[in-house]
């Protein structure tokens, strides 16, 4: 290699270095103060003085915190397959019709996006309760899942268009019905879209609080990221276990991501290359 | 010949079909959500009494005639926050997009380390930046151990929204590059070769051939850009709760405000309406942009 | 084998997805008469009287909703609208108001804990609606507390200020000595109430004695300035922030740290409330550097008088709509008679306006007997505001902190008072 170029090489590992620290740096806070002790936290102090794992316990002992793990966990996974079954469907009969009201349908379904989330929380709250559906999770399940929509049409319709249609109509020819010819013949090869599309929407899922927080009272529904509340009372707050606590709910979607790197890449590149 | 066109007549209702459920789950809770909204702003409902009026118009008014007093504040933050975080982010992330596709070792390692705060929750991300940012915090005590004075980052009008748009930055610059090394990757080598062969070098390569060839990567990047950071909301609620004197309030943040703690629902309502619209307009502008920009091979 | 896998891990988070939810399912069950109770007392405070009712009573159990304070209104009103009202539930005091004058509250008048509210006239007078009562108010008090480090101050040879001189000659003593002459957990904007209240009645005098009412709510509903009520807490604000005595960290310091730098030894006063008495910081403190002081602010009007807030703070009430409301009577009876509240206020060291006789802790203790007396007058600010006044109130000093002049500190207030007054409701 050339001078220039190992300098170059050096200058673009030091940027990355620096990038990297600032990026690491406020997570290594949250793990280092779920080890410490109340007071060590308010003083701000950098290092615990010990392992203090007093906060872990706190967060085990509490019964809701399992139950808030479980919570999550029915909110994800049932919002993920209902988006997966109703967007890769509709998706298939959006990408094999030309009429027009299709390519209509298709365009409002992604212009959803742009509807902030704020506007629908106030109406949201008002039908929900109307439909007495209020401190349920299937009420949650049913606004994640609608939030899940236009980012489903968008990966399953341009994948969809690149599988030929002569599958189709082979599977026409020997008679199948349009589902079956759907869920036997297209879905399977859209596997990696749908792993992707999991990937993709699961930390928001997972992380959301905002509408549990409207509508999720009842302690043993509360999904995690609402239990860090169970450790505030009046006038104070367990802040090691709060810590603790958000220390652990991190752990799911950053595992989940390692495992799912190179799809979502792949998702992502599938949405971003040419429809 | 007949046969087949009727199996097609037949898979016209199935389509119709297929999309139904997607329909309906639209209809009830994207578009009939909306239809509230209409039915409130024009009311003067507080969100729990029974006891409310029509008075037309008046929401509205409210916050095009600056009544509200931190109606065109929140806009205006909110413009501001999102110009400056798309300004600095964009070039950002570009640049990590190049140089990881220009080959970096350890790509994997760094791609992956920079896309983790995006998958992490906002509550996590607030209580680790006050701590970080605020007066006797992390970042003052460093600047101390060097010999620097300390600022009040997150106490100070003029700093107080800078720190949100770092913050922002911090935890989309990874998801951003990789949207952007997606469209860089989907440029065919030989075109970039064949170009540079033909004398096109540097910066006038990338202005006048790579970029336009990703052009479809960046339409996605800068609308998810766009609708993210106008929406900003829950980071400035938790770290400063709109303060210091109004610097950070947004836009969606007066809307949650005015809906679930100042009692005026109805105006909250009509707000959420201007702000569906005005985003709407921002992004069908922005797609035109874009799209009329990009190039195929 | 990897597919196998995704498999097995789906196939296993939907089998639990079903059980949960089957076991949720199961809720409706027959046999005693179940009631909810909810309450913002996260720590479990009012789990005695729920355990205590429990054991006392077969055919009734109590279930309680601790619920986070800071959104408990919104949460509570959430359960309102979806038909979903708890049988019993402590309140905040607009909260009786509100659901009072929609017609959610059960009467209570013939309850004894209607007849033992009705010997404090501030607070039978503020549960009742035309000549009924709906709400029970159980703590309440003096505010204005101003908690200072005795250690600290004796290691500098300080003593508590009786006149305004003497407070800003320890403000100085202190900052001389590199410490904190006061510190307030800003970032958690209600702190900046606890100085409010510390500093801002004597102030607000003149302005309300113009339009003469006795309740600050009221002077500013029928006409006071808003702006020379809060002028005097402003101008005394100005100048803590110019003096560097109310220090700049304030801002950004959340309660919790706050209070934790206070019981370091690293702070002169502090101005909380009354539960700084019980705080675990406050018992686990470093004899050597930390010990618990309260005054009251030496603030005068031009006759030598001094004011201080009297504020009610917890309420509790019953549902008009329970589906059980003589269970949910008993219950509230049972919780609210003398032995029970007692038994409750007690052990926790919450002072209260009713008429009831036990044992407090010194500190606050002291505290009454310094703004009883000849000098003082205990004025009311219960009349109805704007919505979210109160942390406009809290807004204003932090603004002149963030750097605001008083006069635009004063003109926002101002403004928002004036806009804000079409959402006042009786």
């Amino acid at each position: 290699m050339t001078r220039a170029k190992i300098i170059k090489s050096i200058g673009i590992y030091i940027f990355l270095g620096l990038l990297s620290l600032i990026i690491i740096l406020p997570i290594l806070h949250i793990v280092l103060s779920a080890f410490k002790t109340n007071a060590e936290i308010a003083r701000m102090t950098i290092f615990p003085g010990s392992l203090y794992l007093k906060n872990f316990k706190t967060v085990f002992d509490n019964p809701y915190t399992l139950f808030a793990f479980f919570n999550s966990m029915i909110l994800v996974v049932s919002s993920l397959f209902l988006i997966v079954i109703i967007t890769s469907l509709a998706s298939y009969g959006l990408s094999r019709r030309k009429e027009k009201v299709f390519s209509v349908l298709y365009v409002v379904f992604l212009m959803a996006m742009i509807i902030p989330a704020v506007s629908s929380m106030v109406p949201l709250y008002k039908l929900i309760s109307s439909l007495s559906l209020m401190d349920t999770r299937l009420s949650l399940i049913l606004i994640y899942t609608t939030s899940g929509i236009p980012m489903g049409i968008l990966l399953y319709t341009s994948f969809t268009k690149t599988v030929p249609v002569s599958l189709d109509e082979a599977a026409m020819i020997e008679g199948c019905s349009y589902l079956t010819r759907f869920y036997q013949i297209i879905f399977p090869l859209l596997r990696p879209i749908t792993a992707s599309l999991i990937i993709m929407r699961l930390p928001a899922i997972w992380n959301d609080f905002m509408m549990p927080l409207l509508f999720i009272r009842d302690q043993w529904k509360k999904p995690i990221t609402l239990v860090v509340y169970a450790f505030s009372w009046e006038h104070q707050q367990d802040f090691g276990a709060i810590f603790a606590l958000l220390v652990m709910a991190m752990i799911p979607p950053i595992v989940f991501f390692m495992i799912g790197q190179r799809n979502i890449y792949k998702a992502i590149a599938a949405g971003a290359v040419k429809s | 010949m007949k046969q087949l066109l009727r199996k097609k007549d037949k898979d016209y209702y199935w389509a119709l079909l297929a999309i139904l459920p997607v329909l309906i789950f639209f209809i009830f809770f994207l578009l009939y959500p909306q239809i509230i909204n209409l039915r409130y702003s024009i009311t003067n409902y507080d969100g729990f009494s029974k006891d409310f009026k029509i008075i037309g118009l008046s929401n509205f008014a409210r916050f095009f005639k600056g009544i509200d007093p931190k109606g065109i504040v929140s806009f205006r933050n909110t413009l501001t926050f999102s110009f400056f975080s798309l300004l600095f982010g964009i070039p950002l992330q570009m640049v990590l997009a190049l140089t990881f596709y220009n080959g970096v070792k350890g790509n994997a390692f760094f791609k992956g380390l920079f896309y983790v705060p995006s998958v992490i929750s906002l509550v996590i991300i607030s209580v680790a930046w006050n701590n970080i940012l605020q007066y006797r915090g992390l970042l003052n005590r460093l600047l101390e151990m060097v010999e620097l004075a300390p600022f009040d980052w997150l106490g100070s009008p003029k700093t107080a929204m800078g720190c949100f748009i770092f913050i922002n930055a911090w935890q989309f610059t990874g998801y951003g590059t990789i949207i952007y090394l997606a469209g860089l990757s989907s440029i065919p080598e030989e075109i970039l070769e064949s170009a540079s062969m033909d004398g096109a070098v540097g910066l006038k390569k990338y202005f006048y051939i790579t970029l336009p060839l990703m052009m479809h990567s960046i339409t996605i990047g800068l609308f998810m850009g766009l609708t993210g950071s106008l929406q900003m909301f829950i980071l400035p609620f938790i770290l400063t709760g709109g303060g210091p004197l109004n610097s950070t309030i947004t836009f969606a943040m007066n809307i949650y405000n005015n809906a679930f703690i100042m009692q005026r629902f109805g105006y909250a309502a009509a707000l959420s309406i201007i702000f569906t619209l005005f985003i709407g307009v921002v992004t069908i502008f922005q797609m035109r942009f874009t799209r009329k920009r990009e190039v195929s091979y | 084998m990897r597919k196998m896998m995704s498999v097995l891990i789906i196939v296993c988070m939907l089998a639990s997805t079903a059980v949960l939810f089957a076991a949720g399912q199961e809720e409706g069950s027959k046999g005693p008469v179940e009631l909810t109770y909810t309450t913002w007392m996260t720590k479990g405070e009012d789990k005695p009287w729920i355990d205590a009712f429990n054991a006392a009573n077969d055919d009734v159990i109590v279930k309680m909703d601790m619920l986070e304070g800071g959104k408990y209104p919104e949460l509570i009103r959430t359960r309102v609208l979806a038909n979903d009202m708890p049988d019993v539930m402590m309140l905040m005091g607009n909260q009786i108001q509100e659901f009072s004058r929609e017609g959610y509250l059960a009467d209570i008048t013939d309850t004894s804990a209607a007849k033992l509210q009705s010997s404090t006239p501030m607070a039978a007078d503020y549960n009742s609606r035309d000549g009924k009562v709906y709400g029970l108010n159980i703590t309440g008090g003096f505010m204005g507390h101003v908690w200072y480090n005795k250690k600290l101050f004796s290691d500098l040879g300080l003593s508590v200020p009786e006149t305004m001189d003497e407070f800003w000659a320890v403000c100085e003593a202190l900052k001389a000595a590199d410490k904190d002459p006061m510190l307030l957990g800003g970032a958690d904007t209600w702190t900046y109430k606890m100085l409010r209240f510390a500093s801002w009645t004597t102030f607000a005098d003149p302005a309300m004695k113009a339009t003469g009412f006795g309740d600050i709510g009221e002077a500013l509903y029928n006409g006071a300035d808003v702006a020379e009520v809060y002028r005097g807490h402003a101008e005394f604000i100005d100048e803590m922030v110019k003096k560097g005595y109310l220090i700049q960290a304030s801002l950004t310091t959340t309660w919790p740290q706050s209070s934790q730098i206070f019981v370091d030894g690293n702070v002169g006063m502090f101005p909380q409330g009354p539960w700084m008495a019980t705080l675990p910081e406050v018992v686990a403190a470093d004899p050597d550097k930390f010990e618990m002081g309260v005054f009251a602010m030496p603030i005068e009007n031009e006759e030598g008088k001094r004011y201080v807030i009297a504020t009610m703070d917890r309420f509790m009430g019953v549902s008009s709509k329970s589906d059980n409301l003589d269970a949910s009577m008993d219950f509230f009876n049972f919780v609210t008679s003398d032995e029970s509240l007692i038994g409750y206020l007690e052990p926790q060291g919450l002072t209260t306006l009713l008429d009831l006789d036990y044992e407090l802790p010194q500190t606050i203790i002291d505290f009454k007997k310094m703004v009883t007396g000849e000098k003082y007058t205990a004025v009311p600010y219960v009349f109805p505001t704007p919505a979210a006044w109160e942390n406009q109130e809290s807004q204003m000093p932090k603004n002149i902190q963030s750097g605001a002049t008083v006069e635009q500190a004063l003109t926002e207030i101002k403004n928002y008072y004036l806009d804000g007054k079409e959402t006042i409701k009786f």
